[in-house]
């Protein structure tokens, strides 16, 4: 029915993490700099260019790149990328698919993007998980609403 | 004079008890916080503590209030009562109470998606707006969250929770007639919105990528103690258990009702809502790369909306989908709190014999007052740093306390009980009766071993948290000589009000009267 934060400073952690995202976007707004990924929905294992650009559309060189695979989860992984080149490009290969986030951080300034990483393929695992999991719960509800329907109590 | 059985009213129908209790389970949380626990535990993974949970809590403590309510044909406070006396009664009554603090701030929840609902026609899609109690010009901060704290530091509120009450005694008022009459129109409703949004994410470029990646699982969390307190907690919360409102339902069907089916049915179709919700909030999360936050609150009024901000089809599509989305939240919400009020009402009525007009005038009154003292538009901290206004901050702390230890205990109390002094066997006895499916003595190794040892590990950990963290979080050592001390001492205050005003109401209403 009503479930409770989650944790006890969800919600305040929340608002803080946007304050702090607010400050980041601040600083990026300061830097006028955002992050561009060739693809908007880049695949596993394919390398894809992360651009660092100016409001110009000029390139950011020597930014240290990181991202976060699946950020706030307790899975959460991060892993540096690298160094963005005098153009302002780096190439980034997926390790995993979900949402990861991509940050930049150069002079004491940073620019950050969220991005969804696609499957490669289905993973199977979780397909069976989805087939088995709905079939016990949508099915299983679907089947015992149907008894209730046609006894006569 | 208590009211006796024919008095008391009775479902029309056993479907209309099932979309009754289902719709009491189904709420706020089950369209986003299953989904934020799902992205935060391991994906897929998290299925499994949830499906053993499920099976070997939920399903059981659901049987056990449903037999409960066969057993006595009364709701809580009395049905524990029969079981164990003036102290039985004494918890029954604490947990009416608990839950109806739960209906305060949860109907001013509702209130605040009424807010939205209002600002999904235009406002709160603008890219921001001023809000002027923060201190913040247009710009300052984006939306949702400014349009939200505009909305909070508003007087707005006060009347968005007045109306939400008044809609809770107007479905209550002929008991299980009315609520059938409106849970028959709202939980289909439900269902089909929930259907509408799932299509709508599906339809969306990538969109069966985020099923992929709530159902992708990594094992890797399954050693991880918390995940399996998330889940075992979820299924607890989730399923409405520990509130007394099932017993209090079921206490409406003839006593030859098959409460068992009953209590699959019901558990099936929360969780199976659970499951479809998970569909459509994380194909729209995973298209617009926007990432879940363990928190309920924040799903519902940041998240999400995020995402609904930036569907296709122009500014009508926008605010059509989010009108949708906090409609289909203020029907989940209301189809829940109808149900608490009720079991408060029942409890009242099964002991006093007040006529249900009083009762719900009397809760009507008390009720709004309460859910008022958290819509009031006290900014507590401009600076934002923490919860911002002081309805937000009590809400916060209360449902931490109402939650993680109020639901637990009762559910460990009812466990105990009927374990112990009543003998779980008996009341396996009452739900075999009239039930296809017979339950063996696992059921009575499950209730009198399994669950409290569960439960009381849950509260346990909880306890443990609060030692090491300080009360709410807040450590024992901080500073709390700042302006905003009083909020910072919120957590040590409510928890006194919360408990020691429950302990003593409760004790009122046990030794006021008595039962036939």
């Amino acid at each position: 029915m009503i479930t409770p934060r989650g944790n006890r400073f969800g919600f305040v952690i929340t608002v803080l993490l946007f304050v702090a995202v607010t400050s980041i976007a601040a600083t990026a707004v300061l830097a006028d700099a955002t992050i561009v990924l060739r693809e908007q929905h880049p695949v596993e294992g394919e390398a894809v260019e992360v651009f660092l650009q100016d409001t110009a559309g000029t390139g950011i060189p020597g930014a240290d790149v990181i991202v976060t695979y699946r950020p706030g989860s307790s899975v959460e992984k991060t892993e540096p990328v690298g160094v963005t080149n005098d153009s302002g490009r780096i190439m980034w290969t997926p390790s995993t698919a979900g949402i990861v986030a991509v940050k930049a951080n150069w002079e004491e300034q940073s620019a950050s993007i969220n991005v969804s990483v696609r499957f490669r393929s289905a993973p199977w695992l979780g397909v069976v998980i989805m087939i088995l999991a709905g079939l016990l719960l949508v099915g299983g509800s679907a089947v015992r609403i149907g008894r209730v329907l046609r006894s006569t109590d | 004079m208590p009211q006796d059985s024919a008095s008391r009213g009775q479902w029309k129908s056993r479907i209309g008890f099932i979309l009754a209790a289902s719709g009491s389970a189904i709420g706020l949380g089950n369209i986003v916080f299953f989904s934020a626990n799902a992205y935060q535990f391991g994906g897929g993974a998290f299925y499994f503590p949830y499906l053993i949970g499920l099976f070997a809590i939920g399903i059981p403590v659901m049987a056990l209030e449903f037999g409960l309510g066969a057993f006595s044909g009364r709701a809580f406070p009395e049905t524990m009562f029969r079981i164990a006396g003036k102290k039985g009664e004494w918890a029954g009554w604490w947990a009416i109470l608990n839950a109806g603090f739960i209906t305060m701030w949860y109907i001013t929840i509702l209130g605040w998606v009424i807010g939205m609902l209002v600002g999904s026609f235009g406002a709160l899609w603008e890219p921001s707006v001023a809000v002027p109690a923060f201190g913040m010009e247009s710009g300052a901060l984006g939306n949702p969250h400014a349009f939200f704290f505009r909305m909070l530091s508003s007087w707005w509120p006060v009347i968005f929770v007045v109306v939400i009450w008044i809609l809770n005694v107007i479905i209550c008022r002929r008991g299980a007639e009315t609520i059938e009459q409106a849970t028959r129109v709202f939980v289909p409703l439900m269902w089909a919105f929930m259907l509408i949004l799932i299509v709508r994410g599906l339809t969306l470029p990538n969109g069966f990528q985020g099923v992929l990646l709530l159902f992708s699982p990594d094992f890797s969390v399954m050693a991880d103690p918390s995940v399996w307190k998330g889940a075992f907690s979820q299924i607890f919360f989730t399923l409405s258990l520990g509130f007394g409102v099932m017993t209090a339902y079921a206490s409406y069907l003839p006593k030859n009702s098959d409460h068992t089916n009953n209590a699959y049915v019901t558990s099936l179709l929360n969780c199976g809502f659970e499951y479809i919700a998970g569909l459509a909030v994380f194909s729209l999360l995973f298209v617009f790369a926007v990432v879940p936050q363990a928190s309920t609150l924040s799903m519902m009024f940041f998240i999400l909306p995020q995402g609904i901000a930036q569907l296709p089809g122009g500014a009508g599509a926008v605010a059509g989908f989010g009108a949708l989305f906090f409609i289909l939240l203020i029907i989940a919400g209301l189809t829940s709190s109808v149900s608490l009020v009720e079991a408060l009402t029942s409890s009242i009525r099964d002991k006093f014999g007040v006529s249900r007009k009083k009762v719900l005038a009397y809760t009507g009154v008390v009720g709004a007052l309460g859910s008022i003292i958290f819509a009031l538009p006290m900014v507590v901290n401009p600076s934002l740093s923490d919860d911002g206004t002081m309805g937000l901050t009590l809400t916060d702390i209360m449902s931490h306390w109402n939650f993680d230890y109020g639901l637990l205990l009762v559910g460990l109390v009812e466990c105990v009980l009927v374990g112990w002094v009543m003998g779980a066997d008996k009341i396996r006895v009452v739900l075999n009766a009239n039930s296809k499916m017979k339950l063996g003595p696992w059921f009575d190794f499950l209730i009198k071993w399994a669950i409290p040892a569960v439960l009381i590990f849950l509260i346990g950990w909880d306890i443990t948290n609060e030692i090491r963290n300080g009360v709410y979080g807040m450590p024992f050592n901080a500073n709390y000589a700042d302006k905003y001390s009083l909020m910072k001492l919120a957590p040590a205050l409510s928890i006194v009000v919360w408990l020691g005003g429950s302990a003593v109401a409760a004790a009122i209403f046990t030794r006021k009267g008595s039962y036939k």
